[in-house]
């Protein structure tokens, strides 16, 4: 089973690098959306399903704390899991985040195994070494 | 509570968090340079500068030579040598100061929520010349310097 996966950061370039971790990470998954912010990643799912969204913190438009809000605030959308994917490892961020809803919270830098065992842990997926 | 931490231990957080940025993220080796290179970059170097709100306030500049600075956008972006575009150049350096000024105000503001706004290219070419200031050589590209200057 593969999964459809939404990679919110206002860095093309990180969502670039994002996308190409996961892949050569050999996570089972075939679709990738991006977005820019909070405002286009919330259209984004208003019309295509996914299974998981990790997002950054610090964008335009809206940011990765209102992105959670308003993600939380919706019946269909609070399900979808969200991991937060930031450079800002204090535990006072990390606590913060998964206060408004986040299920999982990657520090950058991070290594391509680290985030498959967060999104497998996640996702349930079993973890074959 | 005041920010109080020696120039001495802000140069090893920057070593740190440079290191393990460009490592683990860029698949670069950095290697430490002595303090007279400070300033060195050649005019074609790209720098970007990070201004962050918190406890201290301040500002994070990286400039790399542009050979070293292309070759991390390559690493980056898994591009093959010579397909890379210099918006693209830009955008990586613009990310790699974004993730070490993160990694460096994480070990620094551990107990305070900090801010970090976006990431700009300074046009001048040339990194800051105020602040605490490390010197690396990335895989033997050229120099790579980051500066932390707080208010």
């Amino acid at each position: 089973m593969a999964f459809r996966v939404l990679i919110v950061d206002d860095s093309a370039a990180m969502r670039c690098f994002v996308r190409r971790v996961i892949e050569l990470s050999g996570f089972e998954a075939d679709v990738f959306l991006e977005a820019g912010d909070g405002k286009e990643a919330l259209a984004l799912l208003n019309a295509n399903w996914v299974d998981v969204v990790l997002t950054d913190i610090n964008m335009p438009n809206m940011n990765g704390e209102e992105l959670l809000s308003s993600m939380a605030a919706d019946e269909t959308l609070r399900t979808i899991p969200v991991i937060v994917v930031s450079t800002d490892g204090t535990d006072l961020r990390r606590s913060r985040m998964l206060e408004l809803g986040a299920r999982g919270y990657v520090r950058k830098p991070f290594t391509p195994e680290e985030l498959r065992a967060k999104l497998e842990a996640l996702l349930g997926v079993p973890h074959i070494a | 509570m005041a920010y109080h931490i020696s120039p001495d231990q802000t140069a090893e957080v920057l070593a740190v968090a440079t290191e393990e940025v460009l490592e683990t993220m860029f698949f670069s080796t950095v290697l430490a340079e002595p303090e007279e290179s400070a300033s060195s970059l050649p005019e074609d170097s790209v720098t970007a500068q990070v201004r962050f709100r918190g406890n201290p306030c301040g500002e994070f500049t990286v400039g790399l030579a542009l050979p070293a600075a292309q070759s991390a956008a390559e690493n980056f972006l898994g591009l093959e040598f010579g397909a890379i575009t210099h918006e693209q150049v830009c955008g990586v350096v613009r990310e790699m100061a974004n993730m070490i000024c993160g990694s460096v105000l994480t070990r620094i503001e551990s107990d305070t929520l900090f801010e970090l706004l976006a990431p700009e290219i300074l046009e001048d070419g040339q990194a800051a010349r105020t602040g605490t200031t490390r010197v690396f050589d990335v895989d033997g590209n050229g120099l790579l310097q980051v500066t932390l200057r707080v208010d």
